[in-house]
């Protein structure tokens, strides 16, 4: 067979019944052809996109199947007419039947947050996609942990595929430089630009405050609890035509790390969380997240309207810069360090290593501070540029719960006599345990 | 009742017995939605079975053919006079869940979407043969085209898609 031959013969190999000769001549060709094999995979998995659901195929054939045997005697006609008759009258019944079993009752009592709840968590947990755009106040290098009240909106672009038991994600922060994380179902990967990507297990909480919107049903499910545990303050119900929202007024560990510094410690802040869901399906539709900082509400992060089951591409979402593979560093990968420093490097507090790594960007000269930058190197032209000619002082250090690392504050005077309150984020949890940069600035 | 009418009548009552599903689920893929589509194929049976049954009944030669052929047109009347075209809004095609009931209507929906990014010779083409699980010589009779016709916009619907794909335009805006 030639490959013209295979080409006008592709779309049998898609029909009702495929005879088994031609299909086995088909075969052969392609196990020789990579080409030929290449060209009906492709048209394979489009195909096999079109697919109606299991469930769906499923229940198409139920409904089918109460539809009586009616098969009328030629003798008597009148048996035959109400034979048929009865057939119309009782496929109308079947299809009143259907017309039960999709649409809503419009007298349904309203249903209660728990319920609501349960129902959406179960929802999210078995979509196989879904995309959303989450608006957070921070900056779009940032990691995904900080939220800074000051700042304004960053978009990010979240997009999930589920296979079986591989999860692929894409968390994308829109503007200059922004962020990416990236998960191919065996590891992640984050970057900015085409700035060396640092690489993690899946078990590496990357994710930050993004992990209850990647993961939705983790938020709802903690919503849940907080109303069934009665440790919420209030919960409260509204709807319109096409949606109900619930809004849970409840307190969770602050993320606003400047009040970190304020207060000493982040602790917990009252939160409002709305959430919108499709009164036609009880999908999560999007999520409002309310902080109050000094008395005033301030609307902290937002999600446009969540996506399901939407044609998302792997290839996209895995997407990386093209960059050599040895580039890229493992984020548990102990940095380099020369044996006589080791010492001194383990010896500093993290002040102190907020302290060597200022002045080094401020006089240019950051040679005493690579094993800080293992793995981020690149970041330090910029971050010479920015702190360049800069006084600093009042180092203190802050720590949270929910981060393994620690924030040293200090106040910045630019070379224009401008001031400012700063932070930078350490972590010393790796091997040598030495504090790297971990963000902030 | 007569005697012309009595092999049309079984021939149309054993046609629902056994394509029920399949014209169901090409409804229900054509028109994106559930109730439309069963809704649609109760219209197109009582149509079918009120001309066989008139008083100038009609004889049907390949009531197959004719019935997915009306149930077509029929399905195209309805997304006409929904003022819409097959494209559905890509709200609701977001709003999948699943579920037993939601995500199967919203299965519709997403691959009523799919198939109007194509040329509806070929989405048609794909339609029967996916969700009507016609052959494609049953194809070619229900639509009286030709065997390679029917093949090749398979085919180049299939490709069409494919590329759509690679290039993301599946991709909400």
């Amino acid at each position: 067979m030639t490959c013209k031959e295979f080409n006008d013969r592709l779309a049998d190999l898609f029909d009702k019944e495929v005879k088994p000769q031609a299909r086995e001549e088909m075969e052969q060709h392609m196990s020789r052809c990579p080409e030929c094999r290449t060209a009906y995979e492709e048209l394979r998995t489009a195909y096999d996109m079109l697919q109606l659901s299991e469930d769906s195929q499923r229940e198409i054939d139920e409904v089918s199947a109460l539809i009586p045997s009616v098969v009328p005697s030629a003798k008597k006609k009148n048996k035959l007419w109400w034979a048929v008759a009865a057939s119309v009258i009782f496929l109308l019944g079947v299809f009143v039947g259907m017309s039960n079993l999709f649409t809503a009752s419009a007298t349904a009592a309203p249903q209660s947050p728990v319920i609501l709840f349960e129902k959406a968590i179960s929802y999210v947990q078995q979509v196989g996609s879904f995309q959303m755009e989450v608006y957070a106040r921070t900056r779009p290098q940032e990691n995904f942990y900080a939220l800074y009240p000051n700042e304004d909106f960053v978009k990010a672009n979240l997009q999930l595929i589920r296979e079986g038991n591989s999860v692929f994600y894409r968390v994308e922060r829109a503007g200059e430089r922004g962020r990416i994380l990236m998960c191919n179902g065996s590891e992640q990967y984050m970057w900015i630009d085409t700035d060396t990507p640092v690489k993690a297990p899946l078990d590496y909480n990357l994710l930050g405050i993004y992990a209850n919107i990647l993961y939705p049903d983790r938020l709802l499910q903690r919503q849940k609890s907080a109303i069934e545990m009665n440790k919420v303050e209030a919960v409260s119900r509204s709807e319109t035509d096409s949606t109900v929202l619930i809004t849970v007024d409840g307190t969770e560990w602050d993320q606003n790390i400047q009040q970190l510094y304020e207060t000493g410690n982040k602790g917990r802040h009252k939160v409002t969380i709305e959430n919108e869901f499709s009164k036609n399906d009880g999908l999560l539709r999007s999520v409002k997240y309310w902080a109050y900082i000094d008395g005033k509400k301030i609307l902290a992060l937002y999600t446009g309207p969540i996506q399901y089951n939407t044609m998302l591409s792997k290839q996209a979402i895995t997407a990386m810069p093209t960059m050599k593979k040895d580039k890229i560093k493992d984020i548990n990968e102990a940095p380099e360090v020369k044996p006589n420093r080791l010492q001194q490097l383990q010896d500093e507090t993290s002040e102190d290593a907020a302290k060597r790594i200022m002045a080094a960007l401020s006089s240019g000269k950051t040679g005493n501070i690579t094993e800080a930058f293992s793995g981020t190197e690149e970041y330090l032209p910029d971050y010479v540029k920015m702190f360049r000619g800069c006084k600093f002082s009042g180092f203190t250090k802050r720590t949270s719960e929910d981060y393994a690392g620690e924030y040293v504050y200090f106040h910045v005077q630019y070379p224009d006599g401008e001031k400012k309150l700063s932070h930078i984020s350490l972590r010393n949890d790796n091997e040598q345990h030495i504090w790297v940069f971990d963000g902030g600035l | 009742m007569d005697q012309k009418t009595e092999p049309q009548l079984t021939q149309l009552a054993e046609l629902m017995q056994t394509e029920c599903s399949n014209m169901l689920r090409y409804a229900c893929c054509r028109l994106g939605d559930r109730e439309e589509a069963r809704d649609a194929l109760q219209d197109v049976y009582l149509s079918v079975h009120s001309q066989i049954c008139g008083d100038h009944g009609i004889r049907i030669l390949d009531l197959k053919s004719y019935f997915f052929r009306t149930l077509a047109n029929h399905c195209i009347d309805r997304l006409q006079s929904r003022a819409k075209t097959t494209l559905i809004s890509l709200d609701d095609v977001s709003d999948v869940a699943d579920m037993p009931n939601e995500y199967t209507e919203k299965d519709y929906a997403r691959v009523t979407m799919v198939l109007a990014t194509l040329p509806d010779e070929q989405a048609e083409v794909i339609r029967l043969r996916i969700y009507a699980e016609k052959s494609f010589v049953e194809i070619a009779a229900i639509l009286a085209l030709p065997l390679s016709t029917v093949k090749s916009r398979f085919i180049y619907g299939l490709k069409k898609m494919r590329m759509k794909i690679d290039r993301n335009e599946f991709l909400p805006i």
